[in-house]
């Protein structure tokens, strides 16, 4: 007859197998959005990308002209805890078979394995339907209490909303400003040329006001969305002519739907892991024990992991609430 | 449905007498006059308006106008803020 200590190690293991096998089945958008990193400490604190700029061209015998070093935008990233748990009781686990007690962590784990993925992924997708609140969303907020203070609060390291409409544009450290939020704008070939313009034409700037090589290459879109951008992009000729004018935005970038978009209509251009930083703390780390007071036995799940937007100017949005 | 404001003219046989009276616009017209309108549901001041829908929202933001806020509101529905710019 196994003891207690070895009861509950046992279930440990058990359920770490569960988890994984159910864990590993999926395949979560968000590692294609996000630049995917390991953090070591409580938070990450970064310079938003600014560089030295160009080299300048030197005749022979002329000194090297020094640049001055221009500080950018302080972005934070601190690691966020998320915890499930559940309990039996004493008179339970005793008058339960081993069998059935291992049936049941069995279904809770394979539950966790896709809980946490999920967690994930809404975790992540809010970045995007919180994006365009002009109050900001909890979601870009870094603070610690007692450790670190997140000067932008709600919003994102330049004090704007991710998404940003022309009316509340983001500032840049040489004085020029710029939005990435289009407004009431849908999803057509006409206004997607328009955010491909902005990407690469205007929002292809460092903090310097420099031009940086800016192309986008994915659509994220709802599943509202998946026929519309299917037809688009996906089309020989332009789609709903009767002159049969060559599609312009055919393949132009890569549909990604995602399900954890909540805007039914909002649409976004972006390049993939640019911009956005997903940083995984702790993997998930399951544990079943005796409490000594209740005498319950609980499992429970742990995992630590944030991310942050550290530079807006890959990313444009479309049709996206602002509140 | 409420009777149009177009009307059809009355069509004759060759004898003179009346073969069909049409009193009402066709389903469709009555469709496309709604879907072409924007529905401007309130409207503070000349500086600003307020929008239901997206297929309006667009219309109004391509006549200049400058989006400042877009939520849901209680029937579901995005409302968009313009402000004239």
């Amino acid at each position: 007859m196994a003891i207690r200590s070895q009861f509950t190690e046992l279930m440990t293991r058990d359920m770490y197998g569960w988890f994984l096998e159910r864990y590993d089945s999926f395949s979560p958008v968000y590692p294609q959005v996000f630049q995917v990193e390991q953090m070591i400490s409580a938070y990450d604190k970064m310079t938003s990308g600014l560089g030295l700029g160009k080299l300048s061209e030197r005749k022979e015998g002329d000194e090297i002209v020094a640049s001055n070093l221009l500080e950018g935008f302080t972005v934070l990233c601190k690691a966020r805890t998320f915890s499930d748990s559940y309990y039996m009781t004493m008179e339970f686990v005793e008058d339960t078979p081993v069998e059935k007690i291992a049936n049941i962590l069995k279904s809770y784990s394979s539950t966790w394995g896709e809980g946490v993925v999920s967690t994930k992924e809404q975790f992540a997708a809010n970045f995007f339907n919180k994006g365009g609140f002009t109050s900001g969303h909890d979601v870009f907020n870094n603070t610690i209490t007692g450790v670190v203070d997140d000067p932008q609060g709600d919003l994102i390291y330049d004090g704007k909303p991710f998404f940003a409409l022309t009316a509340n544009n983001h500032p840049a450290k040489d004085g020029s400003t710029y939005y990435n939020s289009l407004g009431a704008l849908s999803l057509s070939s006409a206004n997607l040329q328009t955010a491909y313009n902005l990407m690469t034409v205007t929002n292809n700037r460092n903090e310097r006001g420099e031009i940086i090589s800016l192309y986008p290459d994915v659509l994220l879109i709802p599943p509202q969305l998946h026929f519309t951008a299917k037809t688009l992009l996906e089309s020989e000729l332009a789609p709903g002519g009767a002159n049969n004018d060559k599609n312009a935005v055919q393949n132009l970038v890569t549909p990604v739907e995602w399900q954890y978009l909540t805007d039914t209509n909002g649409w976004f251009l972006g390049k993939r892991q640019k911009g956005l930083k997903f940083y995984e703390r702790k993997s998930p780390v399951i544990d079943f024990y005796q409490d000594e007071t209740s005498k319950k036995f609980y499992a429970t799940i742990d995992t630590r992991f944030g991310a942050t937007v550290d530079n807006f100017r890959y990313w444009v949005a479309a049709n996206i609430s602002t509140a | 449905m409420a009777k149009s404001k177009f009307k059809v003219p009355k069509i004759k046989k060759d004898d003179g007498a009346i073969k069909e009276e049409v009193t009402h616009i066709p389903q469709y017209y009555d469709n496309l006059e709604k879907s072409v309108k924007p529905e401007i549901v309130v409207e503070p001041d000349s500086n600003e308006q307020i929008v239901i829908g997206s297929a309006s929202a667009e219309i109004i933001q391509k006549q200049g106008w400058q989006l400042i806020d877009c939520h849901l509101n209680s029937d579901g529905k995005k409302e968009y803020k313009f402000r004239k710019v």
